[in-house]
């Protein structure tokens, strides 16, 4: 079992992007990981983020600038909406940030 | 199938469930006589809200629902409307459909419209109300919060309609109801008399 503060980790943790690591930018991966190519609109995830428009925007445009998500329009109910998916790029960074977040859950657990 | 919906499935680490069944997922559109357009993003929500409130009350089609940014959401279904494109819009499929489920979308054909939004927000409120079993303004709360870009007169229309659909009197509530109105009927059939 790795110990906490664990030089495996800090290893691992080279091999990241430390700009994905934000409350806010970790809840938008996530969020696009779930739905995949179906995407979400703008307005829900405001509305279940609980952000300020100006706090959305740009960390969405932070992300997009790394490639990790891409913007488009959508169509319902006959209105255009913005909407966001998250790109091939976008998944394998998330797959690695979540794994290493696992990891570091884990070697928590090793002292009380 | 689309590039990226396989990897969610992997990179959420979900698993997927034994009875999932897009054929009868199928069937239950070609019931409600509708033909999506699966590139269409208002068409795969129609699909995956519709599912939502099936399931509910009776389709067995076996998808595993969560709440997410878009509200009651399976990333599983999603997957196999993209796998199953081509069946998905020509309505093909040899699934047939059970007396229950045939009822049960014959009462959702008759209270919901396959409208967007009315669609998203009964479904958030039945997830909160009957899945979750919050109370009716709990469930509204969240219904609001999550759902804040629309209306007020559309939320309530949207719940209104998911009650209609899904709630199911208990015995006593029934013997209560019948009660209360045996005295309207004694009224009315005394007014008839004189």
């Amino acid at each position: 079992m790795l110990l906490a503060g664990g030089l495996d980790l800090f290893e691992d943790a080279r091999l990241l992007n430390s700009d994905v690591f934000s409350l806010t930018r970790l809840q938008i991966m996530s969020s696009l990981a779930i739905v995949g190519d179906d995407g979400i609109t703008y307005r829900e995830l405001k509305a279940s983020l609980g952000l300020t428009d100006g706090a959305l925007y740009t960390n969405l445009k932070a992300l997009e600038r790394m490639k990790y998500l891409t913007e488009r329009e959508v169509l319902l109910e006959g209105k255009r909406l913005t909407a966001y998916k998250i790109t091939g790029e976008g998944f394998a960074e998330w797959a690695k940030t979540k794994e290493w977040l696992k990891k570091l859950v884990e070697c928590g657990e090793g002292r009380k | 199938m689309g590039q990226n919906q396989g990897m969610a499935e992997k990179a959420c680490g979900m698993r997927r469930g034994k009875e999932m069944n897009i054929g009868k997922v199928i069937a239950c559109l070609k019931e409600l006589n509708f033909r999506p357009r699966i590139d269409s993003f208002e068409h795969r929500l129609l699909i995956q809200k519709t599912v939502y409130l099936l399931q509910l009350k009776a389709l067995k089609s076996g998808f595993e629902y969560n709440l997410y940014a878009r509200g009651p959401y399976s990333p599983e279904l999603t997957d196999e409307i993209y796998s199953h494109k081509n069946s998905m819009e020509s309505l093909q499929t040899s699934e047939k459909l059970q007396a229950g489920e045939l009822k049960a979308i014959q009462e959702f054909s008759e209270i919901f419209e396959l409208s967007p939004s009315i669609l998203e927000i009964a479904s958030t409120y039945a997830l909160f109300a009957f899945q979750r079993k919050e109370d009716p303004i709990t469930a509204l709360k969240n219904v609001k919060r999550i759902k804040q870009f629309y209306s007020d007169a559309q939320i309530a229309a949207g719940v209104s309609k998911a009650k209609e659909f899904l709630f199911e009197p208990l015995g006593k509530e029934i013997f209560e109801m019948k009660q209360e109105a045996k005295a309207w009927q004694e009224a009315s059939l005394k007014a008839m008399r004189d």
